[in-house]
């Protein structure tokens, strides 16, 4: 009886920690969605008014038409898509590579590869603009994305999963004649389908939410992305916290979809990279 | 005769031709593609670490003639206060924002792996802030903190607690930037480190109750050594990317003034970088800067790996 009552107490206590915590982490969210639909005046009344006298998308029209969002939404789902669809090519093409071919230098080619991954992509940064100014990338979608398509974390992580497929697979697309790209193709991506999810969810979520590289990268609001033009709003804007809070909730809902549907694929694939990283 | 030996011979030398053939195909497929990964290293990964640092021994202005002027750029560095306080204040919030966040999240992961029926519904939650652009979590972080209008404030206010200015005053900026980024680093680190708990035997546990242990002891003695390996990760990583901050300085000072206190007690490293790179043109000074970020990561992370077996334990 006694050993039930502390596992109740135990459990009571635990969901009690638990609930103000996520209430701490949720309120910042519902503020944000709240001060979306209020008036600048109602924002900064005292005391507080917790709610807006009336609901409308006034302040979410001002943003996409009169503030431009419209066209920066269309320019960060493009370098989006761009980027992790010729990212995860480029990455698991080479991850075969090392994975399952034999061909000269290739621990030395893979080691140098990696140690470029230790360096900071702050240490890069100057000379990336430097060469992107070269080759007049400056504000327009090659310069936003080349330089950044050669994810060795992508190759590290894929060769790892391709590397633990058996290898018996390999040998019977071997019999059958399959050329190596097909083997690449057709046998050993599909094996590994959730990784591949897991991955390319995580080259999405850091594509979205950059803000250094294209702020370096653009500098007029042509090939602008969302980061870099709330970043903007925030220092033009700073107090109209009723159209700052609709930017952020824009900028927020399509990251927050594709959470809500693939969590289980952000929590288990960056669950799995950190245990095995 | 000796055409009859003579065949098995020759159709060997075949096979071994087109062995030859099969290995010779191998590596050209193989570089084939290995290629776009390699040469795109090169040129905006390898090639830019040299340019680096060669730029931190020259002055330039990123248009004009490059004079080599040896380690100036780095003295200037020194006596310069911005880089002072941009080397402060990244230490301190370093040290203040890996611990308390490893630290909560530890004791979140502990509670979400009591085998609670709602451990997905709160996972799912505190990793939320992961997701979210870091310059949108500054944002409404900003109003938040604001001294008059902010819900943090009025809710102090409301038990009765100071109210401190945030944002507005220099002694508490880097409080506000701290709890910012303690609040959205959590969850990521707490479901890494509910990975690694789950991943300990049930059985380690039930032992080690039936020798009479207790709680605290468990703790101290099963449970910490056996997640040392994920600890020492996340120690590693959010050492790295806290040195790095960059998203909720630049949204918060980025497109103020230069100076003032406010702006002096927030700069950080890279932020310094940006602003000597691409505010003031300086490609030299930022280059400089650059390696000491790298410098100060390097010295760190080797000194964590020496110090790793003292403490880590792999099976």
């Amino acid at each position: 009886m006694g050993q039930k009552k502390r596992i109740l107490r135990d459990k009571t206590i635990s969901y009690l920690v638990l609930s103000i915590g996520a209430v701490i982490m949720l309120a910042p969210f519902l503020w944000m969605i709240l001060t979306s639909f209020k008036t600048y005046a109602e924002t900064v009344k005292i005391p507080i008014q917790w709610l807006p006298a009336e609901w409308n998308l006034d302040n979410y029209r001002e943003v996409l038409v009169k503030l431009d969002f419209v066209r920066y939404y269309g320019n960060t789902i493009l370098v989006t898509v761009v980027t992790t669809v010729l990212m995860l090519f480029i990455g698991s093409i080479s991850a075969f590579a090392f994975a399952r071919m034999n061909f000269p230098f290739k621990n030395f080619l893979f080691y140098m590869l990696l140690t470029v991954f230790m360096v900071p992509a702050q240490m890069t940064m100057i000379p990336k603009y430097l060469i992107i100014t070269k080759l007049k990338w400056v504000d327009s979608l090659k310069g936003l994305v080349i330089p950044n398509l050669f994810s060795v974390y992508t190759m590290f992580m894929l060769r790892q999963f391709f590397a633990s497929l058996p290898k018996d697979v390999e040998d019977a697309g071997k019999i059958d004649g399959c050329s190596y790209f097909r083997l690449y193709w057709n046998i050993e991506m599909p094996l590994c389908k959730s990784s591949i999810v897991a991955i390319t969810v995580l080259n999405i979520l850091w594509c979205w939410n950059d803000l250094l590289w294209p702020l370096i990268a653009t500098s007029s609001d042509k090939m602008r992305v969302l980061s870099v033009a709330m970043a903007t709003l925030q220092g033009q804007h700073g107090t109209q916290y009723h159209l700052l809070m609709a930017a952020g909730v824009l900028a927020i809902i399509p990251m927050l979809i594709i959470y809500i549907f693939g969590q289980r694929y952000f929590i288990e694939g960056i669950a799995f990279t950190g245990v095995k990283g | 005769m000796g055409r009859f030996k003579l065949r098995p011979i020759l159709l060997k030398v075949g096979e071994e031709k087109m062995k030859q053939k099969k290995i010779k195909q191998e590596w050209l497929w193989a570089y084939v593609f290995i290629a776009p990964m390699v040469i795109g290293t090169l040129i905006f990964g390898i090639i830019p670490i040299l340019y680096s640092a060669a730029l931190s021994l020259m002055r330039w202005d990123g248009l004009g003639e490059k004079a080599f002027i040896g380690l100036s750029n780095f003295i200037n560095l020194m006596k310069e206060d911005k880089f002072r306080y941009e080397i402060r204040n990244t230490l301190v919030y370093t040290v203040a924002v890996v611990p308390v966040t490893l630290l909560l999240s530890l004791g979140v992961a502990n509670l979400l792996n009591k085998g609670l029926k709602a451990t997905g519904f709160f996972r799912v939650i505190y990793f939320l802030p992961n997701i979210v652009m870091p310059v949108a979590v500054a944002m409404v972080w900003r109003f938040l903190l604001n001294s008059k209008v902010g819900l943090v404030n009025i809710f102090l206010k409301a038990i009765h607690l100071p109210t401190p200015g945030w944002i507005s005053d220099p002694k508490y900026i880097m409080a506000a930037l701290v709890i910012i980024s303690v609040w959205s680093g959590v969850g990521y680190n707490a479901v890494i480190i509910l990975a690694g708990l789950q991943g300990i035997s049930l059985s380690l546990y039930e032992s080690a109750r039936l020798d009479g242990a207790g709680n605290i002891q468990t703790f101290w003695k099963i449970t910490v050594p056996l997640l040392s390996p994920t600890l020492f990760f996340l120690l590693t990583m959010s050492i790295m990317n806290s040195m790095r901050v960059f998203d909720i300085i630049y949204t918060f000072i980025g497109k103020a003034d230069q100076g003032g206190p406010i702006i002096d007690s927030s700069r950080t490293l890279v932020f310094g970088i940006y602003e000597q790179a691409f505010k003031f043109l300086n490609m030299g000074n930022a280059s400089a800067e650059a390696m000491v970020l790298f410098a100060m990561i390097a010295i760190i992370t080797i000194i964590q790996f020496k110090f790793q077996d003292k403490w880590v334990f792999y099976d």
